[in-house]
C-alpha cells in the first residue's frame, strides 16, 4: 500500500500531456476505469481482465467511444472484448497509432449473457 | 416466466457455489467478487426452487460453445438440461434475473450515472434514430436516455443470443414498442436504476 497522498482525479477524458504511447494510454484507461468503478486508481491492476472488476458492457462501449475521440480513430464496440485488459488494449492502440497493427475487420460475436471478458 | 430483483450487497452463503463458480470468484476483485457471488447464489436458489431441488444439486454448465472455455452462457446440465432459460444482469448493488420454461429472453439493468459525451457516444454506436433521440434531449437527461436505450438494446441482443460483433447501429429501439413478435417491457426495479426485459418470439 502506498503512503503517498492520492492525487486529485483528472476530469473525464482529459487527454494526456505527452505522446499517445502505450504507457500514456494505459494511464488514461486506468484513470477512466477507476472513475467508472468509483475506486482509487492505485487499486486497478492493468494486467487484470476488465471483467474481474465487474466493468459493465455498457461502460466498456462508452469508454471505447471516448477512446475513439482521444486517438482520432473509429474503434469498434467490441475492442475491449478483443483486448480485455488495460495493458493489452493500450499496447494494441499504441501499435495501431505507430502503424504496427491494424484495427480488426472480423470480430467474434461473444454472447452477452456469458462472462464475456474472461475469454482465456 | 418470472422476474427477480436481487440485492447483491447482502451477505450470502457461498457454500452453495459449485467448483467452477468458486474458481471464478477467486479471480475477481472486490467489491465485484462478493456481488458476483451473490448473483451466482441467487441464480442457483431461484432455478433450484423452480425445479424443486436443492441449490447445491443444480448442475450448471458454462462451456463456451465456440472455444470450449469455461466462460460461456450458463446452462443447466445433466438431469435438468434445457429445463429453464434465463438471463441475468448486474449493475452496482442490484441484480436482475428473468427465467422462462420455453422462451428465449434477455434482461439488462443499468444504474443511472453520468456518461461523458453521451450524444457523441450515441452517434458513434447507436442507430441514427436512437442518436437523434439522445441529441434532441436536454443535456441534463442525455445520459439517462442513452442508458435507457442501452438497456433495450442489450436485453434484445441477449434474447437473440447475439453479441456486439455486428455493432449496435443495425437495429433501433427508439420506437415505443419492440419489433413485431418481440415483447419488450421496461421494468421499474428501484429508484436510480433502469431495466428492460425482452422476450423473443
Amino acid at each position: 500500500m502506498s503512503e503517498q497522498p492520492v492525487p486529485p482525479a483528472a476530469p473525464p477524458s482529459q487527454p494526456p500531456d505527452g505522446p499517445l504511447d502505450g504507457p500514456a494510454l494505459a494511464a488514461w484507461l486506468t484513470q477512466r476505469i477507476a472513475e467508472l468503478l468509483e475506486v482509487d486508481p492505485s487499486t486497478i491492476d492493468p494486467g487484470s481482465p476488465f471483467d474481474t472488476y465487474g466493468l459493465a458492457s455498457s461502460d466498456a462501449v462508452f469508454l471505447t467511444g471516448d477512446l475513439s475521440d482521444l486517438v482520432g480513430m473509429p474503434l469498434s464496440a467490441t475492442l475491449a472484448w478483443d483486448h480485455p485488459t488495460i495493458d493489452e488494449l493500450a499496447s494494441f492502440i499504441a501499435a495501431v497509432l505507430r502503424g504496427d497493427a491494424e484495427l480488426p475487420v472480423e470480430r467474434i460475436d461473444w454472447d452477452l449473457d456469458a462472462d464475456f471478458y474472461d475469454l482465456r | 416466466m418470472g422476474v427477480w430483483v436481487i440485492d447483491l450487497d447482502v451477505a450470502v452463503d457461498d457454500g452453495l457455489l459449485g467448483p467452477a463458480e468458486r474458481v471464478r470468484a477467486e479471480n475477481l476483485h472486490e467489491p465485484h467478487r462478493r456481488r458476483w457471488v451473490a448473483s451466482a447464489v441467487a441464480t442457483r436458489t431461484v432455478l433450484a426452487d423452480l425445479l424443486g431441488i436443492e441449490p447445491a444439486a443444480l448442475s450448471v454448465d458454462r462451456t463456451c460453445h465456440r472455444c470450449g472455455g469455461p466462460h460461456g452462457r450458463a446452462r443447466l446440465a445433466d438431469d435438468h438440461a434445457g429445463a429453464l432459460r434465463w438471463s441475468m444482469s448486474r449493475s452496482a448493488g442490484l441484480g436482475l434475473m428473468a427465467v422462462s420454461e420455453r422462451q428465449r429472453l434477455g434482461v439488462d439493468i443499468e444504474r443511472v450515472r453520468a456518461v461523458p459525451a453521451a450524444a457523441a457516444v450515441a452517434r458513434r454506436y447507436l442507430a441514427p434514430s436512437e442518436a437523434a433521440v439522445v441529441e434532441q434531449a436536454p443535456e441534463a437527461v442525455r445520459a439517462e436516455i442513452l442508458l435507457r436505450l442501452w438497456t433495450r438494446k442489450e436485453a434484445f441482443l441477449k434474447a437473440a443470443g447475439l453479441g456486439l460483433a455486428h455493432g449496435l447501429g443495425w437495429f433501433s429501439t427508439a420506437g415505443a414498442s419492440g419489433a413485431a413478435g418481440w415483447w419488450r417491457s421496461e421494468l421499474r426495479v428501484a429508484e436510480g436504476f433502469l431495466a428492460t426485459l425482452v422476450v423473443a418470439p
